[in-house]
């Protein structure tokens, strides 16, 4: 017993130290899990700054990739009406678009005073320009510029003319296609806040400017040709903050801005507008507070798996707890039976001995005598027998070796042998019985008996002698044969409903000191299912015991 | 006599199912495109002066070389030229001894022209390689040792008449190009009279009695009537042959004189207008005439021609045969038979004895194909269409149609072998043409009517010829596909972003994306010849928004339906800035799409390889699009 109760002790230290542990590596984990999340908010705001960035200018790309080359779809025929209706459909969509001017130019080789500039043979004049707004109240103000023609004042058309004469004088240009690149650069002339567009010209128009640069008596043509300058205003791009819970302020600032920073901003980054906005640029803040809001959201559903890791592990400690201690209550079982079995073979086994040595060591046996010595030693034989069997068909019934000798048993005829043989047996039991069946039960007569003997023994048992009464009462239902049991006896409390069957286990009382092996009712239980039947109890402590058992009427043969 | 009999019954039906299995074994059969779309060795036939030579281009050591044919004597024939890096890009008989050929690549090359002589094979420059461009004045042949052309030589932007010595030297100025004159025409003494002046919606004839005297302006159309003088008439020199659609729908072949401007109608069709192919101008004389109707008619006028001709049509039973060339003496015919489903060849005929030259596609000549129908059905307005429908061989209840609609719009399709019909046919599509209003031929009223009706009623008329399909069982609404080069193209573009749920994909190749752009290919020194362009779609400055209306690349966000892409780089009509545009729209959209450029091709591909590649991507999307 030393051993084990030492071998308890340790086990608890194990639990403890494992506890610990478990404790220290949640709280370790919980520590840079919130270390890890914070560095990784703080990435990410490093990081999400371009998908931003992407969002905020797509309506600007689209402008600049889409909506800017329509002008070239019209190769040059457009007029101040289509140009108000273009300028319109642009201002009205795209708000960073703050004014457009628009000139309707003539690329020719025409002397003429109309013309402004002069490459060569090749000039180019404007027919008209216009400028369009959008007044406060969101009509579109059309303005004609006065000083029609004078191109010197417009350096947007000048310079891309200039280009383009340029690139027109080279001694080799393909003269097939124009690269892509040579496109950007000759049409498109962008700078910040600005954006002028050339309609592009077809390459055979193009080979027509080249003559009319070069060649003097190249015919008299005229070009007609569409300039367009966009104005651009970044602060009027619609910022598109996808990561509010990153990003607490995101705002279109100027690239050079002399203010001192905003002390209480905690993270900040910013990043370059491309091209016509390249003035400004796009600046991303954050207050400690809305980073610390944003980690805490972040590292919450990880403080919650680690909780739920720990608690798993703790469970688990529990359940190792508990499986160790049931092992050692069956222990104690079985070392409990052990002790028993000894003690209810010992009894008989010394009276055996006694009644042996007494015949042994008497010179004469009277007839009384001998017959009270016959009598006991059979009486304890029979005992030691009784007990042999009780083991060995339980033994038998788990291995499952006993075999089912089914037959139909009247149970009149059968539960009144068992009647008489009690009334025999325990003359102070009182005995009620009742029986009122019509049909014959198939079952294992010897088992059957068995289960019979064990319960009437029982109610013998653990009952004070005043109380020993017991009613059997064996009815049919539709369904079922019903045998019940009830005495009125010590009662069983109703804690240990669920232990009685099991095996070794004993109720502890004053009744059950000695001559039990814990099995009886484990035995009943199960014999009963083993037929096919069922075994319940209910009882009151001090009122009574009823058992009850139900087997069915109709058998399926197996 | 009844074994014999037997035997004769039981070979007969052997050879039926022999032939009952193959043609069976044929309705299944798949022709290799290339087949298809094979080009013959030899081309080009000319019947020397004298009757006696035909030339013709072959294939030498890769290129195009000029042989001569002896047709009396065959094995004195030879080859002429031995060129192995150019080809012989066109050649004539400038007299019965020599020949002038060209081998410059394309209009944008130096003009490259020499002499040959037939017997020496002498070869010699008949111009010093220059930059300017010719255009030779018909018929193309000596007058007293020079021929006659038209060139930019005094000023590149201003194209007048030359004389330019046959033994070499330099050309002399006959006229300058006062009036703005389009084209001289000669007389049979070799001297200029005629000459027709245009600004492309209003023509006139001008005329003179001798070259020393200025013209007079004799005659004016207006901008649907054309008269276009075909040859002097024998013994006369105010009288021309001349086709001629003053004062009546159909064109007709006339005897116009010039003084009084009155005309003589000497053929005529009812329904189509006819051709000027049958002129002599050796013998001064309309030898015969032909109509494009149902089929190609042919009216032999001169009687000794007449009868060769009937001596010819009876060998070829079944067959049209197109008269090509013939000498002043009718020794010698050259001419070509077809049908719809054959490609048949070339032929000469001399002496009383016919001999081929040249199968066109030999490829196809043995095997089975459809035939080609013509159908009339009556457009939404009443309008009566004609057009072509060619059904795949293997008969089923409906079929899957390919609607291929032709270039133009002043063009139209006729009746005869088609490659790329039957090479759709062959894959199992119904194909269907459409000569919508507009087309050319079908007389004036026709052809006016499709005047500013791109994508109206034009478009009107290939869906009403497609609706008209599927109400008649035809076609299987759900598989139709529409496709064409050029305007065709045009057409297929405006279907896929207008009528989504008639066509199932569309294929274009080079197919008009942006008229503004299509518009500005003619330069502004040509003002005058976008005058009837204004009339055949619009102004651009003054209806832009009709302009934008129609042009698909306004309305590429409509596109849904799947559309298959081909543009040549070279194409002039449409910029390869919008082209580029176009595919981007479509790509961001999901349009499922497919675009193969070529960079050095035209509006139409014309490498073998790239052409084979052209129909293998058809036919891959049409079998993908049309299941």
């Amino acid at each position: 017993m030393a051993k084990i109760d030492s071998r308890y002790r340790k086990n608890f230290g194990l639990l403890l130290v494992f506890l610990l542990f478990v404790t220290l590596l949640f709280v370790i984990s919980v520590f840079f899990a919130r270390t890890i999340t914070s560095n990784f908010v703080q990435t990410d705001f490093n990081n999400r700054k371009a998908e931003v960035f992407d969002e905020t200018i797509k309506d600007f790309n689209e402008f600049f990739q889409e909506k800017i080359p329509e002008v070239a779809y019209y190769q040059g025929f457009m007029d101040s009406v289509q140009a108000k209706e273009f300028s319109s459909t642009v201002l009205r969509k795209y708000p960073f678009v703050q004014k457009i001017e628009f000139s309707d130019i003539v690329f020719t080789n025409i002397d003429s005073a109309q013309r402004q500039m002069r490459i060569g043979n090749f000039g180019a004049s404007s027919k008209s320009s216009y400028q369009y707004q959008l007044s406060a109240d969101y009509r579109l103000q059309s303005t004609k510029q006065t000083a029609s023609g004078d191109l010197s004042s417009n350096e947007e058309l000048y310079s891309v003319f200039l280009r383009l004469c340029t690139w027109l004088g080279r001694d080799q240009i393909d003269t097939t296609k124009i690269a892509n690149t040579e496109i950007y650069k000759l049409f498109y002339n962008i700078q910040p806040g600005k954006i002028s567009y050339l309609n592009i010209p077809r390459m055979t128009d193009i080979l027509a400017f080249r003559n009319m640069m070069i060649d003097a008596n190249y015919q008299k043509s005229v070009y007609e040709q569409d300039f367009y300058v966009f104005y651009i205003l970044p602060t009027k791009m619609q910022v598109k903050n996808k990561y509010t819970n990153l990003y607490e302020k995101v705002s279109i600032k100027p690239v050079v801005d002399q203010y001192v920073l905003n002390e209480d901003v905690y993270l900040k980054t910013e990043i370059a507008l491309p091209g016509a906005l390249s003035e400004y640029k796009l600046q991303f803040e954050s207050s400690q507070n809305h980073i610390s809001k944003e980690i805490n959201k972040k590292f919450f559903p990880v403080v919650i798996i680690l909780i739920l890791i720990y608690l798993i592990l703790l469970s688990l400690g529990y359940l190792i707890y508990r499986n160790v201690l049931t092992n050692n209550r069956m222990y104690q079982l079985q070392y409990d039976f052990i002790n028993n079995l000894t003690h209810e073979f010992k009894t008989p086994v010394s009276v055996i001995k006694i009644a042996g040595n007494n015949i042994k060591s008497a010179e004469q046996l009277s007839d009384g005598d001998r017959a009270m010595y016959g009598r006991i030693l059979d009486q304890e034989a029979d005992k030691l027998n009784s007990l042999m069997n009780k083991l060995l068909s339980f033994a038998q019934i788990e291995n499952k070796s006993i075999k089912f000798n089914g037959e139909y048993i009247d149970l009149k005829e059968f539960s009144q042998h068992i009647f008489e043989s009690t009334r025999i047996k325990y003359p102070d039991l009182e005995l009620q019985t009742r029986v009122r069946v019509k049909d014959e039960i198939y079952a294992d007569p010897v088992l059957l008996t068995s289960v019979f003997q064990n319960l009437i023994d029982n109610a013998y048992k653990y009952s004070s002698p005043s109380k020993r009464f017991l009613e059997i009462n064996v009815e049919q239902t539709k369904k079922n044969f019903v045998i019940l049991f009830n005495d009125r006896g010590i009662g069983i409390d109703k804690k240990e409903f669920n232990s009685i069957f099991k095996k070794f286990y004993r109720v502890k009382n004053q009744f059950n000191q000695q001559g039990s092996i814990g099995l009886g009712l484990a035995f009943c239980k199960e014999i009963t299912e083993f037929m096919g039947g069922e075994i319940k109890v209910e009882s009151e402590l001090n009122v009574g015991t009823s058992f009850t058992l139900v087997f069915p009427t109709e058998v399926k043969n197996g | 006599m009844n074994t014999k009999l037997l035997v004769n019954v039981l070979l007969l039906s052997i050879s039926l199912m022999l032939v009952i299995g193959c043609s069976e074994r044929v309705h299944d059969q798949k022709i290799p495109i290339e087949d298809f779309f094979d080009k013959p060795d030899h081309s080009n036939f000319k019947i020397s002066p004298d009757g006696k030579h035909i030339a013709y281009l072959g294939l030498e050591d890769h290129c195009k070389n000029i042989f001569v044919l002896n047709l009396e004597n065959p094995d004195s024939s030879k080859q002429l030229t031995y060129q192995n890096s150019m080809n012989v890009q066109y050649y004539f008989w400038a007299t019965q001894d020599t020949i002038v050929f060209s081998n410059s690549e394309s209009y944008k090359d130096s003009l490259r022209l020499f002499t040959v002589d037939v017997h020496t094979e002498e070869i010699r420059p008949l111009l010093a390689p220059s930059k300017h461009s010719l255009d030779w004045v018909k018929p193309a042949r000596a007058f007293n040792g020079s021929l006659l052309a038209r060139m930019n030589r005094r000023d590149s932007t201003i194209i007048d008449l030359y004389r330019i010595p046959l033994a070499g030297g330099e050309p002399q100025l006959v006229d300058e190009n006062i009036h703005d004159f389009k084209e001289w025409f000669v007389s049979s003494d070799g001297k200029v009279r005629l000459a027709l002046s245009s600004d492309s919606v209003e023509d006139r004839l001008w005329y003179r009695e001798e070259e020393y005297l200025p013209y007079r302006n004799v005659l004016e159309t207006d901008f649907s009537s054309l008269v276009y003088p075909l040859g002097p008439l024998k013994n006369s020199k105010q009288n021309v042959y001349a086709l001629s659609n003053r004062g009546r729908d159909k064109m007709a072949v006339v005897n116009l004189d010039l003084e009084t401007g009155t005309e003589t109608i000497l053929a005529k069709n009812d329904d189509v207008d006819m051709n000027g192919d049958g002129y002599s101008f050796t013998r001064q004389e309309l030898l015969f005439s032909t109509a494009y109707n149902k089929k190609k008619e042919t009216v032999i006028h001169n009687e000794q021609l007449k009868h060769i001709y009937k001596t010819i049509s009876s060998q070829f039973e079944g067959n049209s045969v197109d008269i090509i060339d013939v000498d002043s003496s009718f020794q010698t015919v050259l001419f070509k038979t077809y049908t719809d489903t054959n490609p048949g060849g070339i032929y000469y005929y001399y002496k009383g004895k016919i001999k081929e030259l040249t199968p066109i596609n030999p490829a196809l000549s043995n095997k089975k194909l459809p035939a080609m129908e013509e159908v009339a059905f009556d457009s939404r307005d009443g309008k009566h269409i004609k057009g072509y429908i060619t059904y795949p061989l293997e008969k089923k209840d409906k079929y899957p149609v390919v609607v291929l609609v032709h270039d133009g719009p002043n063009r139209r399709d006729v009746w005869g072998f088609n490659s790329e019909v039957q090479f759709l046919a062959n894959r199992g599509y119904a194909v269907f043409q459409v000569n919508y209003r507009g087309s050319v031929g079908l007389g004036k009223n026709f052809y006016v009517s499709g005047f500013k009706q791109w994508g109206g009623e034009i478009q009107n008329d290939i869906n009403d010829g497609v609706a008209w399909l599927i109400h008649k069982g035809i076609a299987d609404k759900d598989r139709i596909a529409i496709m064409g080069t050029g305007f065709g193209g045009y057409s297929a573009l405006y279907a896929a972003c207008f009528n989504p749920t008639l066509y199932k994909c569309a294929i274009s190749s080079s197919g008009y994306i942006n008229l503004f752009a299509y518009f500005k290919e003619f330069p502004p020194y040509l003002n005058s010849y976008k005058q009837l362009y204004y009339k055949i779609i619009g102004d651009p400055q003054k209806e832009y928004e009709l302009f934008k209306a129609i042009s698909p690349l306004f309305h590429a966000e409509k596109i849904r339906m799947p559309i298959l892409m081909f543009q040549g780089g070279k194409d002039r009509y449409n910029s390869m800035t919008d082209v580029n545009h176009f595919v981007q729209k479509l790509k961001s959209n999901n349009v499922p799409y497919q675009y193969v450029l070529k960079e050095d091709e035209g509006r139409r591909f014309k490498k073998d390889e790239n052409i084979v590649e052209f129909y293998q991507t058809i036919e891959k999307f049409l079998k993908e699009q049309l299941k």
